[in-house]
């Protein structure tokens, strides 16, 4: 769909949210984004926050928080979850990388 | 004599004769800590029970006189399971106080992980890397929201306003716009 183009961090970030599913928090995202991205990229938790929130302006995410636990020092979690809006633009982008793929004819 | 625990990561002042003081056990001599008041090292007379808790600092609690709530704390951060001094005084001048919160405990999280693994310098070397590099996103993110978009708006209706009262201008304007639409077609 067109509108639905993502930065490579958003790509990033919405995949970490979709493949996590129901834990999905701030956290776990920033591993999970630290493993997709192999050390190419570095990110740190604040940008992973501010990428979830622009998300979230965006429709492509929606947020909730948890009760806060003692292990967290009293403090609660911000749980995310791909909204379907966010699996399309998701969809789209890989589809973009596959194409680019398939004319370059695959990377080793 | 006053009784303090840490809930939650806070200290807190007990009430003498909750029921739960007697729960746990008590520690032995050689298990006591070193706790650091202002600058002096001291050995305090401190009586230290746990509670059974997944973490390691949850439930434990001090009787003893001579300190307070706040020298506690201090005492805990020697302690080594909590960072160094909180992040989150970067970060609450930015962000909505529970997304802080959130982001804080986050960082909290990974950082007590890395110290049970790799000890104290690494998790302190991660966590300070983290909170720095996270300040500047955090910041922009706050800056663009909060004061560029504003500032473009205003200026933007001052250029608009000045160039539709001054017909030279707009006439200039004009000519520059078709003449790069007629390259663009071409």
């Amino acid at each position: 769909m067109k509108g639905d183009y993502l930065g490579d961090l958003e790509q990033l970030t919405l995949t970490a949210v979709m493949l996590l599913g129901r834990e999905a928090y701030g956290g776990s995202i920033h591993e999970k984004i630290e493993e997709l991205a192999e050390g190419f990229r570095a990110v740190s938790l604040g940008s992973a926050y501010t990428t979830l929130e622009r998300l979230e302006q965006k429709g492509y995410v929606k947020s909730w928080f948890s009760d806060p636990t003692p292990e967290r020092g009293g403090r609660a979690k911000k749980y995310f979850e791909i909204t379907a809006s966010g699996e399309a633009a998701v969809k789209n982008s890989l589809k973009v990388a596959n194409n680019m793929l398939r004319e370059i004819g695959g990377v080793a | 004599m006053r009784q303090y625990s840490l809930l939650w990561g806070h200290i807190i002042e007990l009430n003498p004769g909750l029921h739960w003081r007697t729960f746990g056990h008590n520690l032995g001599e050689s298990e006591s800590v070193v706790v650091q008041f202002g600058r002096d090292w001291l050995t305090p007379t401190v009586k230290m029970r746990r509670q059974l808790s997944p973490d390691p600092l949850e439930g434990w609690f001090f009787t003893g006189s001579g300190f307070n709530a706040k020298s506690l704390e201090t005492a805990i951060r020697f302690s080594q399971k909590v960072p160094p001094v909180k992040a989150e005084y970067l970060f609450y001048f930015f962000l909505e106080a529970k997304t802080c919160d959130a982001l804080v405990g986050d960082l909290e999280e990974r950082y007590k992980l890395i110290l049970k693994k790799f000890g104290k310098f690494k998790a302190d070397l991660w966590y300070w890397s983290q909170a720095i590099r996270s300040t500047g996103p955090i910041a922009w993110a706050w800056f663009k929201k909060g004061v560029m978009k504003p500032v473009v708006t205003v200026m933007g209706s001052k250029i608009v306003h000045d160039l539709l009262k001054n017909t030279h201008l707009l006439e200039i304007v004009k000519t520059v716009l078709a003449e790069w639409l007629k390259r663009m077609r071409g």
